[in-house]
């Protein structure tokens, strides 16, 4: 049972956190997540410190506030001009990770509050702490908090949907049609702080990045619709869960570490063999520089007048080996005849008469 | 000032009033105590040289800067209640063409506007789009990915994006900015049709040798306002000397002479 949990915990936390990650990503703001995931640990000590309940629902609204305080801190020094975007983000989330640090020794020292928790979440424990209701056992506390984020980034994304395509892919457009893109915006990020804080006990604040950023990440390298791409950051969030808590169980480890491996292989897997990858960029790119040499080699002829193979060469300035590879594709795609009698290159009649 | 086709009157609103407007983003304001009046059918440009404030002052037309003083009127309105009826083209380079999306998606945004909030766009706006795509000559691109498209056709998707908009004002921001001569003609010809039909166009534009071919109307722009009217009253030697500082090239043909 705990380890059905545990895997419930994973898939749900996963999820929650490929389809909130998937916007920044198409935003190109993905360093926000990183921003979030360190901002809001002093909101968690100090809505801990304040409640005196580590259980307390408050001890996610108020970090996710706090993770809030930071993306409009953020917004601020960045109107000021003086700093870019990325520099202020890197100013505010290390000094409020900072306080946060210095609150938990301070506060939390003899609780299990550690700051390997911190980093890398404990969910192998997470099933252990039961939500109870009037005395009924629901389940994992984790298992709540993360369906809860779930929940509302979904509802989000149902109602929201036209609006965030909208703001992402034109903010002007957007404030021209009324639709208050820095309001909206600013709403989405609550709801991403939110699902940063419900997934820190899964994940932790490193690991979260993660779980936020590869799917979306990957899946924008397969398909070509913000829709697809969701929904395939989804499939593969869940994929990473999987693997990533039965390479915990085999390995006999934590498993939230496997589940951002297993995120970081599935992108590179996707860099390297997905329509958007290298490996076809590069061949489409190869393809495309073989059909311009034998194009240049045919230009160099005229129909019915045969020519030297060396004068075509030192025209073209290649070495034999260039030379002969091209020569050969052209005459295997019939485009050129080569004598090797009298060393001579002329079009073929097709393409003579073409 | 521009009266055009003002039929009835004084009593037909301006497409476009804008009085005593002054913008700022930090030191020096971008736009000082502007007064620009465009009647309904004006196909104007808006010429100035880098950073005079052409395109602050096509968003302080549609009601997105904060300004500091002045009053914005579009058809007789605060821009804030005009919206259905004013579409913008923004600069081409504004938006994020790696973006996973495809052309009739692209111009399906346009319908976003009469959708309002929530509303997700169905089949009726769906044969709009496609109906502006047609007219763009680019229904055959319908489900391109935006990647793969050229400068050209990247304009075209916009235009046709806010011909969906139905709207009676067009703020366009430089639409003929590094597009091939074919797309250059088709942007000048849809405007050309627009107007025809009485829509008022104002589109920052950089190319001071088109602006006599293309368009009808002239607001010289350097933070303030130095003229507006006809392209053949303002648009001329004198007047672009001033503007630009006396570095107006020599050879822009077709300059009315002073």
């Amino acid at each position: 049972m705990i380890e059905f949990w545990t895997l419930a915990i994973a898939a749900v936390t996963a999820l929650a956190c490929a389809l909130s990650g998937t916007f920044l990503v198409l935003k190109r703001e993905a360093l926000v997540s990183e921003g979030l995931a360190h901002a809001v640990l002093p909101g968690i000590v100090i809505a801990f410190a304040l409640t005196g309940n580590r259980t307390s629902p408050l001890l996610l609204v108020g970090a996710a506030a706090m993770g809030l305080v930071m993306i409009l801190a953020v917004q601020a020094i960045r109107r000021t001009g003086v700093v870019d975007a990325t520099a202020s983000l890197g100013v505010v989330f290390p000094a409020l990770f900072s306080v946060g640090v210095l609150l938990t020794s301070l506060e939390l020292a003899g609780t299990h509050f550690h700051a390997d928790c911190i980093i890398e979440g404990n969910l192998a424990l997470a099933p252990l702490d039961r939500l109870e209701l009037g005395g009924r056992d629901l389940g994992p506390r984790a298992f709540w908090s993360v369906s809860a984020a779930l929940l509302l980034v979904g509802c989000f994304l149902l109602l929201l949907f036209k609006e965030l395509k909208l703001l992402t892919f034109d903010g002007e457009l957007a404030s021209s049609l009324g639709f208050r893109p820095g309001r909206v915006h600013v709403a989405w990020l609550a709801v991403v702080s939110f699902t940063v804080v419900a997934s820190f006990e899964a994940a932790g604040s490193i690991l979260v990045v993660a779980l936020m950023i590869a799917p979306a990440a990957s899946a924008v390298l397969w398909v070509n619709d913000v829709r697809h791409v969701l929904g395939l950051a989804a499939v593969l969030a869940l994929a990473s869960a999987f693997a990533g808590h039965h390479l915990g169980l085999v390995m006999d480890i934590a498993p939230a570490g496997p589940m951002a491996t297993s995120a970081g292989a599935l992108f590179l897997v996707s860099l390297a063999l997905a329509p958007r990858g290298i490996l076809v960029k590069g061949r489409a790119r190869r393809r495309a520089l073989a059909q311009l040499e034998v194009d240049l080699v045919s230009a160099r002829l005229k129909p019915g007048e045969p020519r030297d193979c060396d004068v075509v060469r030192g025209e073209l300035g290649w070495s034999p080996r260039r030379f002969g590879a091209a020569v050969a594709r052209a005459v295997s795609g019939s485009m050129l005849v080569h004598d090797a009698g009298s060393g001579t290159l002329s079009l073929s009649a097709g393409q003579a008469e073409g | 000032m521009i009266q055009r086709r003002s039929r009835e009157g004084s009593t037909e609103p301006l497409a476009l009033e804008v009085e005593g407007l002054t913008v700022t983003y930090g030191k020096e304001p971008a736009l000082w105590n502007a007064d620009v009046r465009l009647g309904r059918g004006s196909l104007a440009a808006v010429v100035g040289p880098n950073g005079a404030g052409k395109s602050t002052l096509l968003k302080a037309a549609l009601g997105v800067v904060p300004r500091v003083s002045g009053r914005v009127r579009v058809l007789g309105e605060d821009p804030a209640r005009r919206r259905r009826l004013v579409a913008y083209v923004p600069q081409r380079t504004s938006v994020d063409w790696d973006f996973p999306t495809t052309v009739l998606d692209v111009v399906m945004m346009g319908t976003y506007g009469r959708l309002g909030w929530f509303r997700r766009p169905g089949r009726e706006e769906r044969a709009m789009a496609l109906g502006a795509l047609e007219q763009m000559e680019l229904a055959d691109l319908a489900d391109r990915q935006i990647s793969e498209l050229s400068g050209g056709q990247q304009q075209r998707v916009f235009l046709a994006r806010a011909l969906v908009q139905d709207a009676e004002v067009y703020f366009m921001d430089e639409p003929f900015a590094g597009v091939d001569a074919v797309t250059e003609q088709s942007v000048a010809s849809l405007m050309g049709h627009l107007a025809q039909r009485g829509k008022t166009i104002l589109s920052v534009h950089h190319d001071l040798a088109t602006v006599p071919r293309y368009f009808e109307h002239a607001v010289l722009l350097n933070r303030v306002v130095q003229a507006v009217g006809t392209v053949k009253e303002v648009f001329h030697r004198g007047n672009l000397d001033r503007l630009y500082g006396g570095r107006v090239p020599a050879d822009v043909p077709e300059l009315a002479s002073t």
